[in-house]
């Protein structure tokens, strides 16, 4: 059986997991809930199991927009514990489900005491800005379908389901294109027998069409996180 | 505020069931716009029937799936 159902505390030499133990606890987040406000103190420290963050930017006129998302391959304001303790991005579920969670103070003391921890802590920092200029650069050169595949391919990697409870509104904020944008190029990836849209959900039918017709960025944003994992990394 | 729907033909038909509350007749020009471009940059599956010859629709109701009164269209269309 795996120390975790989330894969960085899952990595974690066993000695250090056991150091973690007795100050993780499970808790359920639900779509909408915010574990990070922009310019506030962050507390908490979170390592999804099924539910995903979207670290979004939010402006003065218009939606917020999505950044970087994370699921049971990251991990939520880690950089609190590294002692980065005011959030710069607001962090929002965006879909439900469990997550281990840390005080980032418990965290930054085990983090100074085991070098494992520090080092998966810093290096998945360097996956999450990696994601958030991938990001950068895909909202300004690609487009609104090959966005929409790489998007919903992620989160299908992340929740380990088809079946993918999203809202048309929210994945245009997290694409950055109006939701009727979303409709009506949802509706030819519909047509060309890769998704089936319903009411409050998308179904992928065809991941394998989605990932040809994806942008690069989803490959490379998974390969950067595979690295994470990789023994060649430690 | 009022509610426009936007529904695309370009070979075929995708309907708004949905729509958008906006404030004005102006604020729907500057969405149907802002649609517009951003499926004109959509992808190939979006856009391919434009450079067939297919000339696309773009208009707006006031009730859902292409029903109601048509506020506007917009026509593209490419020669090649």
């Amino acid at each position: 059986m795996p120390q975790s159902e989330n894969r960085l505390l899952n990595a974690l030499p066993q000695n250090v997991f056991a150091a973690l133990v007795p100050h993780l606890k499970t808790a359920s987040l639900a779509f909408g809930e915010v574990i990070a406000e922009t310019d506030q103190f962050v507390s908490n420290v979170y390592f999804p199991h099924h539910c995903v963050v979207s670290l979004v930017v939010e402006m003065e006129v218009g939606d917020p927009i999505e950044t970087a998302m994370v699921g049971r391959d990251g991990v939520a304001n880690a950089t609190s514990a590294l002692d980065g303790k005011i959030a710069l991005h607001r962090g929002v579920v965006q879909v439900t489900g469990d997550a281990s969670v840390i005080s980032s103070d418990a965290l930054r003391s085990i983090a100074n005491d085991f070098e494992p921890l520090r080092s998966i802590l810093m290096r998945h920092e360097q996956v999450l800005l990696a994601q958030a200029q991938q990001s950068a650069a895909c909202y300004a050169s690609h487009t609104a379908e090959s966005r929409m595949c790489r998007w919903l391919l992620r989160i299908r990697d992340l929740t380990r389901s088809d079946n993918l409870k999203l809202t048309q509104e929210f994945l245009a904020q997290m694409l950055g294109v109006r939701r009727t944008t979303v409709t009506l190029v949802g509706g030819t990836l519909q047509r060309a027998g890769l998704i089936r849209q319903r009411r409050g959900g998308i179904e992928i039918v065809d991941a394998e069409a989605m990932e040809n017709a994806a942008c690069e960025c989803y490959a490379r944003v998974r390969s950067n996180y595979e690295r994470l994992f990789s023994p060649a990394s430690d | 505020m009022p509610r426009y729907y936007f529904h695309l033909e370009n070979g075929r038909i995708l309907h708004d069931d949905v729509g958008c509350e906006l404030r004005d007749m102006a604020a729907a020009q500057n969405e149907v716009l802002r649609v517009s471009g951003e499926l004109m940059r959509s992808g190939p599956a979006s856009i391919a029937s434009l450079w067939k010859g297919t000339s696309w629709r773009v208009w707006v109701t006031d009730k859902p799936n292409g029903e109601g009164k048509t506020f506007f269209t917009l026509h593209f269309s490419a020669e090649i």
